[in-house]
């Protein structure tokens, strides 16, 4: 029974890889996620431009950005 | 502002994040949130940090000359101080009030680097309130005008 069991596990859990080697994930990496502008002068526009890469193997989506 | 909002595997975007600094000082810190269907970072905080320092330091913005007697001259002074790193200079200064004068003063042994605006509230005011705007004009592109409130009540004379 118990060696059934076993049996069952591993034809189940093998049969399951496939399906997790078609699942495609995105992964956002950005080069840097902060910046220390330090002194500036008051009326000066900060602008600043983050670049990020997919490194994933999925279509990434950027669903909102939002300013805090 | 966001370059595109689908990217395939292996390409980059872009976030421009613009931060606006009139009117601030001090140190500020800004941040930006970004969602995404990345399961393992469906939000990364993006943070921009500096330190404002104005062109023109005053420790009012405003005067205040209270209650005054009809007939009575009042003075006030308020110091602006010019950034030492900054070779600018204050042209002059104009109040919206009539009955409201307005002058600069370099402050003695300060390089021009220190400033004394007096305000004045003329003997010749009529009763009543009296709200106006000192504008003071300088040589500076980011801050070419500096606006100080004026607010005074002259009460009737008593005679």
């Amino acid at each position: 029974m118990r060696r059934c069991l076993v049996v069952l596990c591993v034809i189940l859990v093998s049969g399951s890889f496939p399906l997790l080697a078609q699942q495609k994930t995105p992964r956002i990496t950005f080069d840097s996620e902060s910046r220390d502008l330090g002194k500036v002068w008051e009326g000066d526009d900060l602008k600043q431009i983050f670049k990020f890469t997919n490194k994933g193997d999925g279509q990434l989506e950027i669903f909102n950005v939002q300013p805090g | 502002m966001l370059s595109a909002k689908r990217i395939a595997p292996g390409q980059t975007g872009e976030i421009q994040v613009t931060v606006k600094t009139e009117g601030l000082s001090g140190p500020l810190s800004k941040s930006v949130a970004v969602y995404s269907n990345d399961p393992l970072a469906a939000q990364v905080v993006l943070m921009v940090s500096a330190v404002i320092q104005p062109e023109f330091e005053l420790k009012e913005r405003s005067v205040f000359f209270g209650s005054a007697p009809k007939g009575k001259e009042l003075s006030k002074d308020l110091i602006i101080i010019i950034a030492a790193e900054k070779d600018l200079k204050l042209t002059g200064a104009e109040s919206s009030d009539a009955e409201i004068a307005a002058r600069l003063e370099p402050v003695p042994d300060s390089n021009g680097k220190r400033i004394k605006l007096i305000v004045t509230l003329r003997p010749e005011a009529k009763s009543g309130y009296h709200s106006g705007t000192v504008v003071i004009k300088t040589s500076s592109v980011r801050n070419p005008e500096l606006k100080i409130m004026v607010l005074a009540v002259v009460s009737a004379s008593q005679d």
